[in-house]
């Protein structure tokens, strides 16, 4: 159209001003129409916000998307009412000083902030973790996994979530004072991450765990588990407990290094948890490279009686599958994870798809002995269970996710094409993933285990 | 309400009357492109389409006569549609020597009609005349927006 004038376009309704943004060109063209006036800046924040595109604060990248600064600051004012995350990885006090600079007091919204520095040394200063704190005042979940002592972690009042490990070294652990803050202070908490993955932790609990009561989640390693397991197992919120066993722990001097298994790890809090919790016990998670337990020492647990699992993972096992039989049993069973077995066969696995109806989550990633003739008795046993679920009309339960990264069969499920066979349409899906909230690699938890309750009070 | 014979081989027409008084007769197959809100009155004779008259008080004559004109051109469109549709909408603006101010009273005519298509070739042109401005104050000049 020539470049003459077209008067009266407010004339038009909101929907075709609408219609107008959705085909402007780029990012700086929408901010020079917010910039003219109150309606259409409206009509642009409105968009904005409703595109979802900018819920998550990510200022290196919109810098490339307005490279004028005025713009920049002018759209940053615009959506920081409606930021709801923050996802970072330059330094944080670089960013706080660039906020600062724009006169970004306050992200009222921001519910998540999630810390991962490219650059190693880059960790933020106890001032910095202030700022943070009235920068995002109603923060819900903090992921901050560099050294930090702890200090105005308290601050986040109204926090939820605090997660600070990562399994790598760091140079040193929260401060028990700060840690101490924390649990008194952050009524809130409900999850609570203070492994430390490389050395043993000398975080303690006791001084703290009476005001836990709403937490649901708890990971920590074993030496800050020891002494106050009776404890913790009576939180009445507690539904999932992740235990990391530290890296080094004390030998006592009257062994011979010769002799001593450096495999051997402590194993009575494990028994313990499992004898004193057996009827809440909803699932475990076990790795057995860490932990090689003997043969047959499940024989006599008490989770026998109650027969609730419904989530099992037992994985780096060196073990007969036979062994594995006896929690065939378990018919709520939902995931199964049986991560690097090196024994597995596929009558084994047929008969957990058999006898457990509600099985939706099987992780056999890394078992080699697998063979792609389990695939079609899989689906045999599915489809005996529910032939009509092809068909439209009728109700469904959710398919089979088998999760077959590096398994005997995954040549096979590629060069067949398995993921998009209407065969297995609805009863199988295939991916090369892993669970949600499972560790990635060879077990499903790291270097330890973990235990899921069933809590009456959680709702 | 009248009815025509389901078997009737004679063609089949539709009155719409603009808020100018005028009457344009269109063929059922046309009147089918012009938006939700012409299918919907018909749809409500339940398929039994009338000699009656439809009433569109948002819309006058010369609108309604040049969004006719555009149906008529692009409803056998197969390929390229967008691109060939925004080519005869702007062929006819320049036919018709429209000002400016039309395109935005055809933009609110196709929206007030449910014409998608229509809307998003309008939509189209006025958003790339606001892409051609390079600030704030080219947009307020050339729309004549008042700045606040």
């Amino acid at each position: 159209m020539a470049a003459e004038p077209i008067p009266q376009i407010l004339r038009l309704n909101d929907d075709c001003l609408d219609e107008i943004f959705d085909r402007l060109q780029d990012l700086p063209t929408e901010v020079s129409l917010a910039r003219t006036c109150q309606r259409l800046r409206h009509i642009c924040l409105a968009k904005w916000r409703t595109s979802r595109a900018y819920e998550q604060l990510d200022l290196d990248k919109w810098r490339e998307l307005l490279p004028n600064y005025e713009d920049l600051v002018y759209f940053l004012t615009q959506i920081r009412p409606h930021i709801k995350e923050m996802c970072v990885s330059s330094c944080l006090c670089a960013l706080l000083k660039d906020l600062d600079e724009m006169h970004i007091a306050e992200l009222p919204l921001v519910a998540s902030f999630y810390y991962d520095p490219e650059d190693v040394d880059c960790y933020p200063s106890n001032r910095s973790i202030r700022k943070l704190a009235q920068l995002l005042p109603g923060l819900r979940k903090l992921r901050l996994t560099t050294p930090i002592d702890g200090r105005y972690l308290s601050h986040f009042q109204h926090l939820q979530e605090l997660h600070l490990y990562e399994d790598q070294h760091k140079a040193y652990e929260l401060q028990q004072e700060y840690l101490d803050e924390v649990c008194h202070k952050l009524h809130d908490l409900r999850v609570l991450d203070i492994r430390t993955y490389d050395m043993i932790s000398k975080l303690q609990l006791g001084n703290c765990v009476q005001s836990l009561k709403n937490l649901s989640v708890l990971k920590l390693n074993l030496a800050t588990l020891k002494p106050i397991l009776p404890a913790v197992l009576q939180l009445p919120s507690l539904r999932q407990l992740v235990v990391l066993l530290d890296n080094e722990w004390h030998i006592s001097p009257l062994v011979s290094p010769d002799s001593y298994d450096h495999k051997i790890r402590e194993v009575c809090e494990f028994y313990e948890i499992m004898e004193r919790k057996a009827k809440n016990i909803v699932g475990f998670a076990v790795d057995g490279y860490y932990m090689p337990l003997e043969p047959g020492w499940d024989e006599k647990l008490s989770i026998w009686t109650h027969r609730r699992l419904k989530r099992l993972a037992i994985c780096s096992w060196t073990h007969s599958a036979d062994y594995l039989e006896r929690y065939s049993c378990m018919a709520d069973l939902q995931l199964l994870c049986l991560r690097n077995w090196n024994h597995l066969s596929d009558d084994i696995l047929v008969r957990f798809v058999e006898l457990c109806p509600r099985l939706e989550h099987l992780d056999v990633s890394y078992c080699r002995d697998l063979t792609p003739k389990f695939l079609p008795r899989a689906l045999s046993v599915l489809k005996r269970r529910e032939p009509y679920k092809q068909k439209t009309g009728f109700g469904r339960s959710p398919p089979l996710l088998l999760y077959y990264d590096l398994s005997g069969f995954e040549d096979f499920v590629d060069k067949a094409n398995l993921k998009s066979s209407p065969e297995y349409r609805g009863y199988i899906v295939f991916t090369a993933d892993f669970p949600v909230g499972s560790e990635r690699g060879l077990s499903f938890v790291d270097r330890g285990y973990q235990f899921e309750f069933d809590c009456p009070l959680n709702l | 309400m009248s009815t025509t014979p389901p078997e009737s081989k004679m063609p089949i027409f539709v009155n719409l009357q603009t808020n100018d008084g005028v009457v344009h007769t269109v063929d059922i197959r046309l009147a089918h492109q012009l938006g939700e809100t012409i299918c919907g009155i018909m749809r409500m004779e339940e398929g039994c389409y009338s000699f009656d008259i439809i009433p569109l008080p948002r819309i006058n004559g010369e609108i309604m006569a040049f969004i006719i004109k555009w149906c008529t051109l692009v409803q056998d469109l197969e390929d390229n549609v967008m691109t060939r549709s925004k080519e005869i909408f702007l062929n006819l603006l320049k036919k018709d020597m429209a000002q400016p101010h039309f395109l935005l009273q055809l933009l609110k005519a196709s929206d007030y009609l449910g014409m998608e298509n229509f809307t998003a070739v309008g939509a189209k042109l006025l958003a790339e005349a606001i892409n051609t401005c390079r600030n704030s104050e080219e947009i307020c000049y050339r729309f004549n927006v008042d700045r606040d």
